[in-house]
C-alpha cells in the first residue's frame, strides 16, 4: 500500500511515471481513481442512468488499464476526458438511442470578461469601460450576471432570490457575458 | 470537496458558484455538473466508493498481470521440460535391434522436424511451432540427449513420416519446443547434418557403407558467408548441393557450414536475388558469396485493402473481395481466385471501373451536385444525357465523350460533374453513365 499523503501531492504525470518506473500499477489506480467523480457524471449525462454510467466508468478502466503505458498522453485529464466521451457515445451509438446534442461549447467564452467582472480593483480603465457595457445590458441579463459574478451567488441561489427559471438564469449570464465581451471590444 | 457537496445535491453558496464558474472554462467539469443535476440520488457517493474499491482493487501491488503470467508460462515450461525429460529416459532402456513403434516414431519426429528446417514447411510443423516459441534455458541440457539418442538409433526411411507423426505430434510440440531455441551453433549444425543422411545406421552392423558421420562433420564441413552486393549478410538463404534436396540455411550472420561431400556443386538460393551456383574446393577456406537481387523475379504485388485506398502509379486491375470470402488464405499472392486480399495485379482482365465511394453515393453525389439548366434551350428540357469514359491509373475519368445528347448545357454539365466527381477504381473497360436531367 503507497502512502496516502505522498500521493495526494503527485501530479498526474507524476502518477503515471512512478506506475512506468515502478511497475505497481496502484499508482495508476489512485490516478484513475482522482477522476472517477468526474467521469461518473459525464456518464451519467449521457446515459442519464447512474447503473448504465457506473458501468461506463468500469469499461473505461478496463480498456485502458492494460496498454495505458503504451500511449503517449501529454494531459491526463483532458484524455480520460475525450476517451470517456468517445465510449459513451459509442456505446450509446450501438444501441440506437436518441444522442442528445450538447451546445456547451457557447459556455465557453474567454477569462477576460469573467475576470473583469471579479476584480475589485476600482480606478481601472478597464473597468471602466466594464462598467459602461454592464450599464448597457438589458436589465435581467445585468441583474442576474452581477449577482452571479459579484454577489457569488450560485445559479439555485438566483432562482430562489430572483424567481427566475434555472434555464433563464443560465441564459441571461451567457447572453450577458456575450453582450458584455462585444461591448468591451469595441470599446477597447 | 466542493464537487461531492454538488454530488450530493448541495446547490446553494459561494463554493457552488465557484464551481458553476469553473464549469465556464472546463468542458470537463461542465459534463459532469450537468450529468449530477440530470440525475438526482442520494446513490451516487456510495456508488463512487464503490468504483473506487474496484479500480484500487484491480491495481494491487500483488496484482500485476505480467509476473502472474510469466510465473504460469514458467511453470508450464516446468512441467514440459520434466515429462519430456522421463519420457527420454524411458525409451533409454529399450533394445536398440528392435524399436517398437512409438520409440521409432518419437525419432522419425525429430528427423522430420530437422528435414523439414531445410525444406519447404508443411503445415504440422508450422503449428507447432507457432505455439511454443518461449525460450528457455532447459532446453540445452536436453538437446545434449536427444542428439546422444540419434546416433544409436536406426533412421526410418522417409515414408513412414505421415504415420508416425499424427502418434507423435505431442512430442513433437515438445521437443520442438526445445529444439526452436537453440541458438546457431555448431550443435544445431550437426542436427543438419544428420539429417541429411538418412542411411546413416551408424552402428548398425547391417550396413557396412555407412559413414561415421559424426566423426567427420567436424573436421570437413564447407562454411561460407553469404552477403549481398552493400555487404550486408543474408540469413535464411538456402545452401544446398545441387540436384539433391538436402541442406542449410545461413544464420543471421549469412553463415552457413555445409558438411563435406563428394558432390562439390553447391547452390544457393534466396528470395529475390539470382541465385548461385559455384563449385566447391577441397580447400578448407570459407567460400564468400555476394548474391545479386534480381528484379525480375519478384511481381509486384500491391495489396490494396477492400478498394478504399489504391496505389497512384499502379495500372492494371483492382479486384476486391468481400470479407465473406476471407476464409481460406491462398499459397499465392498473385493468384486472384484465392482471394484472401484484395491484389492488383499486372494482368489486363475485363474489369469495370467503380465509383470507390460505392455506385448509390456517387449517385448521391450526382444528385446533390446536379446545376440546374439556365440557358433558354435547355431550361425546359428533361431527359438524360449518357457519357462514356473511361479511367485512368490516378482513378480519374478521361476521355469523356457524349453518346446520347440532350441539348449542349445538359451535356456540358454532366460531363462537368463526371470530371469533378469522385475516384473510380481502376479497370480497362470503359463507364457508361446516365444523367438525368429534370
Amino acid at each position: 500500500m503507497l502512502n496516502r499523503e505522498k500521493t495526494e501531492k503527485l501530479s498526474d504525470e507524476d502518477l503515471l511515471n512512478k506506475y512506468r518506473d515502478s511497475g505497481d500499477a496502484e499508482y495508476f489506480g489512485i490516478l484513475y481513481s482522482r477522476y472517477i467523480p468526474l467521469l461518473y457524471g459525464v456518464c451519467l449525462k449521457y446515459f442519464a442512468d447512474a447503473d448504465k454510467a457506473q458501468d461506463a466508468v468500469m469499461q473505461v478502466f478496463e480498456n485502458i488499464f492494460p496498454k495505458i503505458l503504451q500511449y503517449d498522453i501529454k494531459t491526463f485529464r483532458t484524455w480520460i476526458y475525450s476517451v470517456a466521451k468517445n465510449h459513451c457515445l459509442q456505446t450509446l451509438r450501438k444501441k440506437k438511442n436518441e444522442i442528445f446534442v450538447d451546445f456547451n461549447s457557447d459556455i465557453m467564452e474567454s477569462d477576460e470578461v469573467l475576470n473583469l467582472l471579479s476584480e475589485e480593483e476600482n480606478g481601472n480603465e478597464r473597468q471602466a469601460i466594464l462598467k459602461q457595457c454592464v450599464e448597457k445590458l438589458p436589465a435581467t441579463q445585468r441583474n442576474t450576471v452581477l449577482l452571479f459574478f459579484v454577489k457569488e451567488m450560485s445559479y439555485q441561489d438566483i432562482v430562489d432570490s430572483e424567481g427566475y427559471t434555472m434555464n433563464q438564469v443560465k441564459s441571461y449570464i451567457q447572453n450577458g457575458k456575450r453582450n458584455l465581451k462585444i461591448c468591451i471590444e469595441k470599446n477597447s | 470537496m466542493n464537487l461531492l457537496q454538488y454530488i450530493k445535491g448541495n446547490r446553494k453558496g459561494k463554493d457552488v458558484n465557484l464551481l458553476e464558474r469553473e464549469a465556464m472554462n472546463d468542458l470537463f467539469l461542465a459534463d459532469a455538473l450537468e450529468g449530477f443535476d440530470k440525475i438526482r440520488s442520494f446513490d451516487h457517493e456510495a456508488r463512487i466508493q464503490e468504483m473506487h474499491a474496484r479500480v484500487m482493487n484491480k491495481t494491487k501491488s500483488g496484482n500485476n498481470r505480467i509476473i502472474r503470467y510469466i510465473s504460469i508460462a514458467a511453470s508450464i515450461l516446468l512441467i514440459l521440460g520434466v515429462g519430456v525429460y522421463s519420457l527420454l529416459n524411458k525409451n533409454q532402456s529399450h533394445e536398440n535391434k528392435n524399436p517398437d513403434k512409438t520409440e521409432s516414431s518419437l525419432y522419425v519426429s525429430e528427423q522430420q522436424m530437422t528435414e523439414n528446417k531445410e525444406s519447404a514447411p508443411d503445415t504440422l510443423q508450422k503449428d507447432s511451432l507457432s505455439e511454443t516459441t518461449i525460450p528457455s534455458e532447459k532446453t540445452l541440457p536436453l538437446q545434449a540427449k536427444i542428439e546422444r539418442k540419434r546416433v544409436s538409433k536406426p533412421a526410418i526411411k522417409p515414408k513412414t513420416r505421415n504415420d508416425a507423426s499424427s502418434e507423435a505430434k505431442s512430442e513433437i510440440a515438445t521437443i520442438q519446443a526445445n529444439e526452436v531455441t537453440m541458438p546457431d551453433s555448431t550443435p544445431l549444425v550437426e542436427d543438419k547434418a544428420f539429417a541429411m543422411f538418412p542411411e546413416r545406421d551408424t552402428i548398425d552392423e547391417k550396413d557396412s557403407k555407412t559413414l561415421p558421420v559424426i566423426r567427420t562433420v567436424n573436421r570437413k564441413v564447407r562454411r561460407g558467408i553469404i552477403t549481398d552486393v552493400a555487404n550486408n549478410p543474408l540469413a535464411g538463404a538456402s545452401v544446398m548441393y545441387s540436384g539433391t534436396n538436402t541442406g542449410v540455411t545461413s544464420n543471421e550472420h549469412g553463415y552457413f557450414e555445409l558438411p563435406a561431400s563428394k558432390n562439390d556443386k553447391i547452390q544457393i538460393a534466396f528470395v529475390g536475388y539470382e541465385p548461385v551456383n559455384l563449385i566447391a574446393d577441397t580447400s578448407d577456406n570459407p567460400i564468400s558469396v555476394v548474391m545479386k537481387e534480381d528484379n525480375a523475379q519478384l511481381s509486384e504485388v500491391v495489396v490494396v485493402a477492400f478498394g478504399t485506398q489504391k496505389k497512384e502509379s499502379a495500372v492494371g486491375a483492382i479486384t476486391t473481395v468481400p470479407p465473406s470470402s476471407l476464409a481460406v488464405p491462398s499459397s499465392s499472392l498473385a493468384n486472384e481466385s484465392a482471394g484472401s486480399i484484395a491484389v492488383q495485379t499486372k494482368n489486363k482482365n475485363n474489369i469495370k471501373p467503380k465509383p470507390v465511394i460505392g455506385k448509390k453515393k456517387y449517385e448521391k453525389y450526382l444528385k446533390e451536385n446536379i446545376v440546374a439548366l439556365k440557358s433558354d434551350d435547355c431550361k425546359k428540357k428533361k431527359g438524360k444525357v449518357r457519357l462514356k469514359f473511361s479511367i485512368d491509373e490516378r482513378g480519374r475519368p478521361t476521355n469523356i465523350r457524349v453518346e446520347k445528347s440532350l441539348c449542349p448545357e445538359a451535356d456540358k454539365e454532366a460531363i462537368r460533374l463526371i470530371e469533378q466527381g469522385p475516384d473510380w477504381t481502376m479497370g480497362d473497360k470503359e463507364v457508361k453513365i446516365k444523367i438525368q436531367f429534370k
